[in-house]
């Protein structure tokens, strides 16, 4: 009856491996918190992933991110799965509502979302934002449309079906992007509006940002909105946008940070599409992450409270030095005020957190 | 000895019952599974059906920004690609599955069918790897071509992603296949030999007698088999996920990006933030979830009858 | 030749074909599998955890143990509810009850792994406030229960009942004929069933995105996030990084190896049962 030792070994040493394994349990003593868990925007993923690699080398604590999109941070930070959620788009009144409780919009960076497309021979492209609102709407639907041609000159475009490309799941980064459309076409503004997800008039979607970029490089003839970062890194090519005051703008650190140069409210929450400024690009936007203001929720301790704190205060401060190796813009300072101020008032208990 | 349970009498009279109590607690707890399932999925869908009722099953617009919502064009995506990729592999089922039972020796159909199990129990997520890498820009070319060939300017514009329905229906007869030829081995393999001698011994061609024996011997079972298959493909995830191409509007050909019940969960459901958003997903879970009970027992059912006969 | 005996040719070339078929298509896929999958396996690969985005480098040793720790607690937590339920029903054919449990089995081996994913969200990581490996493992389970109580099953139907019998004629119980005689004899095939149900679930992703939800770090710690194999080789193959696609192919490289593995060990040990039979 050898086989009988079969069953029996087996059994032992799943449930040695399961006693292990659930034996770990929470690790350590709850004064030092080695784990912080975040989700949300992929639009800030490539620099949280960045700046959470270089904190976890100096603090020795471990920030896991995963960047499934705004709505999901938001939906994260709501069900209280996660220590902090990350958008792009400022809580709505009716997700503040679900909340439950006042939630802070701390900002990290200036981010810009570029129009990106797969061209033979990747010529330099310039758009304005009725033309790339009716690509958009569908009304646009060929590479040599004279509208295109118009803003073009001296371009040879062919003629080729555009692919429009958006995101499939919710995210921050449409929300910026469907802001901009609504901001400067009142036929966008009226049949789409601006949101996390929209019920797209054409295209195909991708999952997440690097969905999008993925699904431009494969694609001839498309066009996406994507992160500027995932342009650069991918080297995509990006099209020039003509701004409000009339001067056409390569999307860049310098551009989105001159489109946050404007007076900015306590709460930070704002959209700074479509910005006046001379030189600012019009795809601009904050990323925030969100965090609840009072702490003390759903058996949270002090120790994690106090780590989150300490995160967000780096990411303030020393982590900006991150930001422009990776092509996101810095805090302009008067932001950075602003948002240490937003972190100083988190409470737990009721009482400032030491 | 007698008046006196012994020791190890009594131990194992212990054993008795608490081997049965195992069996028993076992049982019901899989039974009670399924039902748990089903009462979490119907509470926690509850605000979708109080907002939409019935209509969700036929509204075909799916839209988060103004929170409708109807499950129509992911019915569509699902039925067409659960049936189109049933069509597709049926055939080729049948053929390998007669080609095991009748055709190869030994030294082939041993190897083979460890082939097809093999195939069978490759992960979704590898099926929509290859899926994504090789077979969706295969299928941009044929869409290029075609579009083409009809004159249709959207299609050739449309084929250059490769994405949708169409992908999605190829990758599933592919994941199909190994199963349905499996299950119809299975039953083709109790025809009793001596109907099939019989037939030959009267002068009948090997095909004459698999037309005219086996194929109605095994009819039921057949039929059992392809609901079965189906019922996988209607299910199917990752794979499908990865082709499909996340479209939320009704499509309107077979090159169109699409959605099936199964896609639309895996790609919104994290980030579904209002509670009428996440209920009609779950909503959408539970459509799902009851289709396939439906189907599966079916299928059980038809298989046993088939077996019986 | 007749039109029958020609209909008998054509079509006796149409079922080979459609088995060469078959073979083709399996063998593109496996050999995609290899050819990429081969090409960028190093040893950082296997050692290392990925490194921030859009660095070179790093590997996913945190999917590798991920994947084998939920996959192990997992059938941890399946295996008795699984064993027990496909002796309960060996033993009590014909009982209107065991019927219910075994269709109650097949119905719930055919609930799609999405729909389990959200069940899993729903009831463990919503209310307990946190994605956890642990979460995942249970979502697993209730694949793994189905499809070992069924293989079980088969399994014991499978021991002559003429060694049953004659235990029950020397005055055994239930318990220790099903344990000695019946257990004991399929031993073999139950691991067998244990292994294949092991392999079926170690490749599942959909479970996985809303529980175990994924983590950069090599995590050994059930209650945390925890990334798995084939939830990595999802995220890397819709990443437009042409270094994480690679990275997929690799994974995959390595989930099928791993698959394979297990059903060859249940396959070998199959075999050994049915030469205990003969």
């Amino acid at each position: 009856m050898r086989n009988g030792r079969h069953v029996s070994i087996l059994c032992t040493m799943l449930t040695v491996v399961a006693l292990v394994t659930l034996g770990c349990g929470p690790q350590g003593d709850s004064t030092t918190v080695k784990e912080l868990s975040g989700a949300g925007a992929t639009f800030p993923y490539p620099l949280y992933s960045k700046m959470f690699d270089t904190y976890d080398g100096i603090t020795g604590v471990r920030v896991n991110y995963n960047s499934i999109g705004s709505g999901g941070g938001i939906k994260a930070l709501t069900d209280k799965t996660v220590d902090f959620g990350a958008s792009d788009a400022f809580l709505t009144d009716q997700e503040e509502v679900a909340m439950g409780a006042p939630v802070l919009h701390i900002p990290t960076c200036v981010g810009a979302v570029v129009l990106s497309y797969n061209l033979d021979g990747n010529p330099a492209l310039k758009l304005d934002g009725a033309v790339t609102a009716n690509i958009f709407l569908g009304k646009v639907t060929k590479w040599n449309d004279p509208s295109i041609a118009a803003l073009n000159p001296g371009l040879s475009l062919p003629d080729l079906a555009i692919t429009v490309v958006h995101r499939s799941d919710g995210s921050g980064t449409t929300s910026i992007f469907t802001s901009y459309l609504a901001a400067v076409s009142p036929s966008w503004k009226s049949t789409v509006g601006a949101g996390k997800s929209v019920s797209w008039p054409t295209g195909v979607g991708g999952k997440g940002n690097d969905g999008v970029a993925g699904m431009i490089s494969q694609t001839k003839g498309s066009l996406g909105y994507i992160e500027l970062v995932y342009a650069v890194q991918s080297s995509m090519p990006f099209a020039l946008l003509k701004n409000a005051s009339g001067t056409f703008v390569t999307p860049s650190l310098a551009s989105s940070a001159a489109a946050a140069a404007v007076t900015l409210p306590d709460d930070l929450r704002v959209m700074i599409v479509n910005s006046l400024g001379k030189d600012a690009y019009p795809i601009s936007a904050f990323t925030w992450i969100l965090v609840y203001k009072e702490q003390n929720y759903a058996n949270r301790t002090l120790a994690q409270a106090q780590a989150l704190k300490k995160l967000l205060t780096w990411m303030l401060t020393d982590g900006q030095a991150v930001n422009e190796a990776l092509s996101y813009s810095k805090l302009p300072a008067p932001a950075v005020t602003k948002a240490l101020a937003l972190v100083d008032s988190m409470t737990y208990g009721g009482t400032a957190i030491p | 000895m007698a008046a006196q349970p012994s020791r190890s009498d009594r131990r194992e009279l212990v054993r008795e019952r608490a081997f049965t109590a195992a069996g028993v607690t076992a049982a019901v707890a899989l039974v009670t599974t399924i039902v748990l399932f089903l009462l979490e999925l119907f509470v926690t869908s509850r605000s979708s059906r109080a907002a939409f009722g019935w209509s969700f099953l036929w509204h075909s617009e799916w839209n988060p920004v103004t929170e409708k919502f109807g499950a129509l064009p992911m019915i569509v995506g699902t039925l067409v690609t659960g049936f189109g990729a049933l069509l597709i592999s049926t055939p080729f089922a049948l053929g390998i599955a007669i080609f095991l039972a009748d055709y190869a020796g030994k030294k082939v159909s041993e190897p083979v069918k460890y082939l097809i199990s093999l195939l069978g129990g490759l992960p979704s997520v590898i099926f929509g790897l290859w899926g994504l890498f090789v077979l969706v820009p295969l299928v941009s070319k044929f869409e290029v071509w075609f579009g083409k060939l009809v004159g249709s300017e959207a299609l050739v514009a449309s084929g250059t992603t490769g994405v949708g329905l169409l992908a999605a229906i190829l990758l599933l007869a592919i994941m199909i296949l190994p199963f349905s030829a499996s299950l119809i081995l299975e039953s083709l393999l109790v025809v009793p030999t001596e109907l099939k001698e019989g037939a030959l011994a009267l002068g009948a061609t090997k095909w004459d007698t698999i037309q005219n024996v086996e194929l109605p011997y095994v009819r039921k079972s057949t039929v059992g088999a392809l609901v079965l298959s189906l019922g996988r493909a209607l299910g199917e995830t990752m794979a499908v996920t990865m082709v499909i191409g996340n479209g939320m509007k009704m499509p309107r050909s077979l090159f169109d990006p699409a959605n099936t019940l199964a896609s639309a969960i895996a790609n919104q459901f994290l980030e579904a933030t209002s509670p009428v958003y996440i209920a009609s997903l779950i909503q959408l879970g539970l459509i799902l979830f009851v289709i396939s009970i439906i189907i599966n027992i079916a299928a059980r059912i038809i298989l046993r009858r088939g077996v019986q006969q | 030749m007749t039109g029958r005996k020609i209909k008998n040719s054509v079509m006796g070339v149409l079922v080979a074909a459609s088995a060469v078929l078959l073979i083709a298509v399996l063998a593109v896929i496996v050999w995609h599998i290899f050819i990429s999958g081969v090409k960028y396996l190093n040893w950082n690969f296997f050692t290392k955890a990925p490194t921030p985005m859009g660095e070179s480098g790093g590997g996913v040793f945190n999917a590798i143990v991920g994947t084998f720790l939920i996959t192990l607690v997992a059938a941890a937590i399946g295996t008795p509810f699984g064993m027990f339920a496909g002796i309960y029903v060996a033993e009590h054919r014909g009982l209107r009850f065991a019927d219910i449990v075994r269709l109650g089995a097949d119905a719930l081996q055919g609930v799609p792994s999405i729909v389990i994913g959200i069940f899993g969200y729903t009831f463990l990581v919503a209310r307990f406030r946190s994605y956890s490996a642990l979460s995942a493992s249970v979502a697993l389970a209730f694949m793994f229960v189905p499809t070992t109580a069924r293989v079980t099953e088969e399994v014991l139907n499978l021991v002559p009942s003429g060694l049953k019998e004659a235990a029950y004629a020397l005055g055994a119980r239930r318990s220790s004929v099903v344990w000695n005689v019946g257990i004991k004899t399929a031993a073999a095939g139950i691991t067998s069933g244990l292994l294949t149900s092991m392999a079926r679930i170690a490749g599942e992703t959909a479970p996985l995105l809303f529980t175990a939800f994924g983590s950069r770090y090599v995590e050994w710690n059930m209650l945390r996030p925890m990334s798995a194999l084939p939830l990595q080789i999802y995220i890397y193959a819709s990443s437009p990084y042409p270094a994480l696609q690679q990275q997929a192919w690799s994974a995959a490289f390595v989930l099928v190896l791993l698959i394979l593995l297990l059903q060859y060990g249940a396959k070998h040990l199959i075999a050994r049962v049915l030469r205990v039979k003969a």
